[in-house]
């Protein structure tokens, strides 16, 4: 099982559903990813920034995506190869 | 008769992992506080208790029981966040809500459900409602009962997934068929206590004398015999006390000792205790450290009384290191814990300086300024954003960062996704 931490700026495109964002499609680098599952969102408070944490995964690889509402920057901070 | 419930969520740390990450579902896992390998297993999934691995192992020995086991590092921020919006989820079906720790909480249910039945098909939905919202790999037990201690025995009676509802009628069944140790409070010492006045299983307790039980064990025993006959002696939904201690520890790495960060990871710990003192607004009346010092079977302990009561970093930095240096002359450090205990509501009386008091310069400053305004970066701008010197060198090798408790469900960064 591959692991590798990235924290590297990442642009998406958010679906809303039942009210609730989820990543739909993420650019990294050149690289266009199709999200095909939300496996859980969860949050973090540090100081004043509240941040979510999105654990997604495509048909190849696991990922876990931050949004910063203080910067409004979407992260790319963890990729795993799904074995 | 009261309708109460007990919702325990099944290998939760591990589960959470398994929900968040696809690839480790399905596979023994071990969530560790540190993964070093004295650093101990917090949680295990259902797998790898199935193959033998247990809470409490090091992780040398969980993966000698367990070979094929993955291990991932514990995440707070995510425990929290997760255990935030069950607990919302819990509180749709009831206004009297308390948690219990971070991965269980008791729901009463009297007034909002007819009978037993009527709660167990609203607690099934809450399951959905988990599923749905939350994720779909996240299992938990139920019990229900006419009591908590009750409802407690229940949820353990089927795990993972299970539902139990325990009757008042039906308690000598169930009581003759567990061992005394299912029952909370109740250890390997406590037992061999019971057996010796004749008492081996919960029904024998159940049919005691009250007066031979009060006088063997005292108030606990009493407890206990009343908690198997359906009587609630702990009072309910008690979650604005004022909590016994506020503490933090932490399992020592080797690099630790070898830097000479013993001293500071100790300032380090304090200073994460005392925020969260003063958080809740208290203060403390007393202090004390837990020192583990390598090849020694017991752990070295001292208290020491903080007059006047305070919750200012800087007097407690100060008092921590007074007692290192009364329990440790530079040995090898295994463990550290720091706890302040005796607390209370700060007390309004003005404390009036002594006259023999010496008046220096530095007595017109009021250093408790300091931890305000660390608290006040903080709050703003992250835990980790301002400290003292002498946590610097634990800092800058992140060492005792934030890790959670079983009965700890507040701290930095708990918030609602």
């Amino acid at each position: 099982m591959t692991y590798e931490q990235v924290k590297e700026p990442v642009e998406v495109v958010v679906v809303f559903k039942k009210q609730k964002p989820e990543p739909f499609i993420v650019k990294w680098g050149k690289q266009y990813i199709r999200i095909s599952k939300v496996h859980l969102v969860h949050s973090e408070r540090i100081g004043r920034d509240k941040v979510y944490y999105f654990s997604v995964s495509d048909n190849a690889n696991a990922y876990r995506l931050s949004f910063s509402t203080e910067t409004l920057l979407w992260h790319m901070d963890e990729v795993r190869v799904l074995a | 008769m009261r309708i109460i419930a007990h919702v325990d969520m099944n290998s939760y740390f591990a589960s959470v992992e398994q929900q968040a990450n696809p690839s480790l579902r399905g596979r023994a896992v071990g969530v560790c506080a540190y993964l070093y390998e004295h650093g101990c297993v917090i949680a295990a999934s259902i797998e790898a208790k199935r193959q033998g691995m247990k809470v409490g192992m090091t992780l040398k020995e969980a993966r000698e029981a367990v070979p094929g086991a993955r291990f991932v590092q514990s995440d707070s921020a995510k425990y929290r966040s997760v255990t935030r919006r069950i607990f919302e989820i819990f509180r749709r079906v009831t206004d009297k809500m308390e948690p219990y720790s971070i991965d269980e909480a008791f729901l009463d249910m009297t007034g909002w459900c007819r009978d037993e039945a009527e709660a167990a098909f609203l607690l099934t939905q809450i399951k959905d409602h988990i599923r749905d919202e939350i994720g779909e790999w996240l299992p938990c037990s139920i019990g229900i009962a006419p009591t908590r201690f009750l409802a407690k025995i229940a949820s353990e009676r089927k795990k993972p997934n299970g539902l139990t509802i325990i009757v008042m009628d039906e308690l000598d069944y169930l009581l003759r068929d567990i061992d005394l140790q299912t029952l909370p409070g109740v250890g390997k010492r406590m037992r061999r206590q019971l057996w010796n006045v004749g008492i081996f299983t919960p029904l024998d307790l159940r049919y005691a004398d009250p007066i031979v039980v009060l006088r063997a064990f005292g108030k606990v025993g009493y407890t206990l015999w009343a908690s198997v006959n359906g009587i609630e002696c702990s009072s309910l939904f008690s979650s604005h006390d004022v909590p016994k201690s506020i503490g933090h520890s932490y399992r020592v790495p080797d690099r630790v000792n070898q830097e000479g960060q013993v001293s500071s990871t100790l300032a380090r710990l304090i200073a994460r205790a005392g925020a969260r003192l003063r958080e809740k607004k208290l203060v403390a009346h007393s202090l004390s450290l837990v020192v583990g010092i390598h090849e020694e079977e017991l752990y070295r302990y001292a208290q020491k009384k903080l007059l006047p009561e305070t919750d200012d970093v800087l007097v407690l930095q100060a008092q921590i290191a007074t007692l290192l240096n009364q329990l440790w002359k530079g040995e090898r450090v295994i463990f550290l814990a720091a706890t302040l205990t005796d607390l209370q509501l700060p007390s309004a009386q003005v404390v009036l300086p002594s006259l023999h008091e010496h008046r220096s310069s530095s007595s017109l400053v009021d250093w408790r300024d300091v931890s305000t305004g660390l608290d006040r970066v903080r709050s703003r701008y992250g835990d980790e954003a301002l400290f003292l010197g002498r946590e610097w060198a634990a800092l800058r090798d992140k060492q005792a960062p934030d890790r959670i408790g079983f009965r700890k469900i507040e701290g930095p960064g708990y918030d609602v996704a």
